[in-house]
């Protein structure tokens, strides 16, 4: 295809260049932008201890650690959030269930939150939903330690935050566990 | 006895200036913020007080109680002494402003002009010899501060301040011509009966030009936006002050915006009619009441003051920073000839249409 190459117009400085020049004319229009913002001024800002703003339903915040109904703890201690997580926040020291040799638990769960980068990956990597992501997020502490959770803070954590919790799975109809999408890395249950 | 209360006099007239100065340094760190926040769609300082009103009063007390630092390597001597040459000058320079009409009152058997604290033959010169002084705090404190940033801040500074002050007085020098004197009392007294007779447009050469060359050079002067190069936040921290704390950069801090108020009184005492109304006489006096009329006087002379003022924040609201060689370009290539020109044209105006 044969284009005709046209010049590019050339830059001509006129009169009303020069005009705009001595006139500051291009500093005007920007000062009348600034001063239509302060006559009409309608501020974007909420003024946020006071005022807070509405957090979107898949919000991510603060990871919590999960409880049944009956207080037993939801995490078999299977590491799979260890291996999930990005940053090398979760640290999982599993054991057996003393008594039940084929029941396993975690015996100590560390997050060290400074390094968090709430993606969530560990949320979806967990086979029993004993993760949950929390929509607390005023986190600030002046030690940095304090950011360093243990298997009881995080409990506590959950326990705030999912004051509602489900049964356990053994305890579900059949059904129920069956259509409960929020297992949705378990095989359906015999029952 | 007469020696004593007349200094008397002289210190309550002085109290009174740095008590409104300060005032209104405090009140314009409040403004600035809040225009500039209001021009950006935002809202300013809104927790301390009612819409954050106490806010200068909250900054005062922090910058007071904060540790006051000398980093190791400083030149004591000068590090101490910069932010006092920085803030004299910018304070002493009100004594030769006229704040309101040149009147004298009978106190204790002395005559006294309540409204300028000494009418002095030079007034405009001495304001600009100790602007230039202002220049050598900034200087010092960034040499003295051991640090590459204040230095560069210093530097920059020096030669900002010296390219911009030729300006400055160049554009004065107009209206020097055309009053006939450098007593600021003098220049504004010339400019009475309305608007018509204010410098800027005044026969039989308006001083258009020069007023706009002595605004964009007194922008530059005190170091604001969009010639902040000095203290440019994004490229040198915050200029010659970086390593300052406390009360001593508190003191760069009130010189900077009392230099502000300083060249916003010359601006409007030179070329706005100082407290002349823009019509003649005041409004006040045709009722009759001559008594009371130099409160329309000072009301008129705040008022172009302030409207100085706001323009340095709608400008800082506006403008991006120039570069250094844009800036001493501006200033050496544009400002300067057009003062010249417009110095020319004044003489050859005023030999042949004198007042």
């Amino acid at each position: 295809m044969n284009v005709a190459i046209t010049a590019q117009p050339k830059r001509k400085s006129s009169f009303s260049d020069w005009l705009k020049t001595l006139t500051f004319y291009e500093l005007l229009i920007g000062m009348k932008a600034t001063l239509k913002h302060l006559l009409n001024y309608k501020p974007i800002t909420l003024q946020y201890p006071h005022e807070k703003r509405l957090l979107p339903d898949n919000y991510r915040g603060m990871l919590a650690l999960l409880r049944y109904d009956d207080g037993t703890e939801k995490c078999v201690g299977c590491d799979l959030c260890e291996a999930a997580c990005p940053s090398r926040v979760i640290r999982v020291v599993s054991g057996e269930v003393p008594g039940e040799p084929t029941k396993r638990y975690s015996k100590e769960y560390y997050m060290d939150m400074t390094r968090c980068l709430f993606c969530g990956l560990c949320v979806d990597a967990c086979p029993v939903d004993a993760l949950g992501m929390t929509r607390e997020f005023e986190w600030a502490v002046y030690d940095k330690r304090q950011l360093h959770l243990n298997k009881q803070q995080l409990l506590a954590i959950g326990d705030r935050s999912y004051p509602v919790r489900e049964k356990r799975l053994e305890l579900q109809h059949p059904n129920v566990a069956f259509f409960n999408v929020t297992f949705k890395h378990l095989p359906q249950k015999e029952n | 006895m007469e020696i004593g209360l007349r200094l008397a006099v002289s210190l309550a007239q002085i109290a009174a200036v740095m008590g409104v100065v300060m005032l209104t340094v405090m009140v314009l760190t409040l403004a600035e913020r809040k225009v500039l926040g209001w021009m950006q769609d935002r809202m300013g300082p809104m927790e301390v007080g009612p819409y954050g009103v106490l806010q200068p009063i909250a900054d005062g007390l922090k910058l007071f109680f904060k540790e006051d630092i000398i980093p190791a390597g400083a030149n004591k001597f000068l590090f101490t002494l910069a932010p006092i040459l920085a803030l004299v000058p910018a304070m002493i320079g009100f004594a030769v402003i006229p704040f309101g009409p040149s009147m004298t009152i009978e106190l204790f058997g002395m005559q006294i002009k309540p409204f300028v604290i000494s009418d002095i033959n030079i007034g405009i010169l001495y304001i600009l010899a100790f602007a230039s002084i202002g220049a050598y705090g900034i200087i010092l404190g960034g040499w003295s501060s051991n640090s590459k940033y204040s230095l560069l801040g210093g530097l920059r500074s020096a030669a900002q301040v010296i390219s911009y002050e030729l300006c400055v007085g160049l554009a004065i020098v107009g209206v020097i011509l055309l009053s006939g004197s450098l007593s600021l009392v003098k220049i504004t007294e010339a400019q009475a009966g309305g608007f018509w007779n204010w410098f800027i447009i005044a026969m039989p050469f308006p001083q258009i030009f020069a007023f706009v060359v002595y605004v964009i050079s007194a922008v530059a002067e005190t170091n604001r936006v969009p010639f902040d190069l000095p203290e440019a936040e994004s490229e040198l921290v915050a200029g010659f002050f970086t390593e300052y704390s406390g009360m001593r950069f508190a003191f760069f801090f009130i010189a900077e915006y009392a230099n502000m108020i300083l060249v916003s009184c010359v601006a409007a005492a030179l070329f706005l009619g100082g407290w002349n109304a823009p019509y003649p006489g005041t409004i006040l006096g045709h009722i009759g009441l001559d008594s009371i009329a130099w409160m329309e006087n000072v009301v008129w002379f705040a008022a172009k003051v302030y409207f100085f003022l706001f323009l340095f924040f709608w400008l800082r609201a506006t403008l991006p920073r120039l570069r250094y060689d844009q800036l001493m370009r501006f200033g050496w290539k544009v400002m300067l000839p057009i003062a010249l020109g417009n110095i020319v044209l004044t003489a050859i105006a005023a030999y042949f249409f004198p007042r």
